[in-house]
């Protein structure tokens, strides 16, 4: 998706002034944010459940 | 620790560069960038690896000062010092190369981003530009040498020398400032 990304940002230098690009950018964006942050979220759970308090 | 930073930590390089793009680029443009970069300046680039090393500094400065023995800060306030004279004089040195080495380890990983600086509009490619003032050099158009590198590597083959000779460059200096980080760190390291 960063490949996605950066060929959509380079392919068009004036990345503000396309029309559907701007957009698209952001979405991909979103998508990748909400992937990692999920997958965060699950493996900050599990550490805490397994984590020994000493 | 709340696991904020550590979260911040694992997001995607790029997407800081989309928080770059919309808060510096265009929101902060007409400030950060007039006239005909129109926002997509050296310290747009700059603030935005500024906030991509940010969780990378927070986590590795917490676990620094966290590693001070607890029996250090209770015999300084034993003695009688305020809060401030307990973090100033004793919590603070014995956790500055643990602090130090973070710093110089998350600038080493800024150091080789490209894709954010490319969304936030690093040149592609070199260009030549005198600049009369730091300000003005501030506020105009920049490139970097990872962009520098990913825009050679797709060009045709006469550039591959270029490629292998320009990746060697961030490799050395690479090298040396994580040389330095360990460096430092054996040098101030203390035991208890």
């Amino acid at each position: 998706m960063t490949a996605a990304m950066t060929a959509l940002a380079t392919g068009s230098d004036q990345v503000r002034g396309a029309s559907l690009a701007f957009p698209s950018l952001f979405f991909v964006g979103l998508v990748l944010f909400i992937f990692t942050l999920t997958l965060n979220v699950f493996a900050d759970r599990f550490v805490r459940r397994v984590r020994i308090k000493y | 620790m709340s696991s904020t930073p550590q979260s911040l930590a694992g997001v995607p390089s790029i997407v800081y560069g989309l928080l770059g793009l919309a808060v510096f680029v265009v929101a902060l443009g007409e400030i950060v960038g007039p006239g005909a970069a129109s926002g997509r300046s050296l310290i747009a680039g700059g603030l935005t690896m500024a906030i991509l090393v940010l969780p990378l500094v927070i986590i590795t400065s917490a676990e620094a000062l966290r590693a001070v023995p607890a029996a250090i800060r209770e015999a300084a306030f034993g003695v009688g010092a305020t809060r401030w004279e307990v973090v100033r004089s004793h919590v603070l040195p014995y956790a500055a190369p643990g602090i130090l080495t973070g710093t110089i380890l998350s600038m080493a990983r800024a150091f080789g981003e490209t894709a954010p600086l490319i969304l936030v509009g690093a040149v592609i490619g070199g260009f030549n530009v005198r600049y009369d003032n730091v300000i003005e050099q501030l506020q105009g158009r920049y490139t970097a040498l990872p962009t520098t590198v990913y825009d050679w590597a797709r060009k045709p083959p006469t550039f591959e020398g270029n490629v292998y000779a320009a990746i060697v460059v961030p490799i050395v200096v690479l090298l040396l400032v994580n040389a330095l980080a360990i460096y430092l760190r054996n040098r101030f390291e203390r035991r208890w």
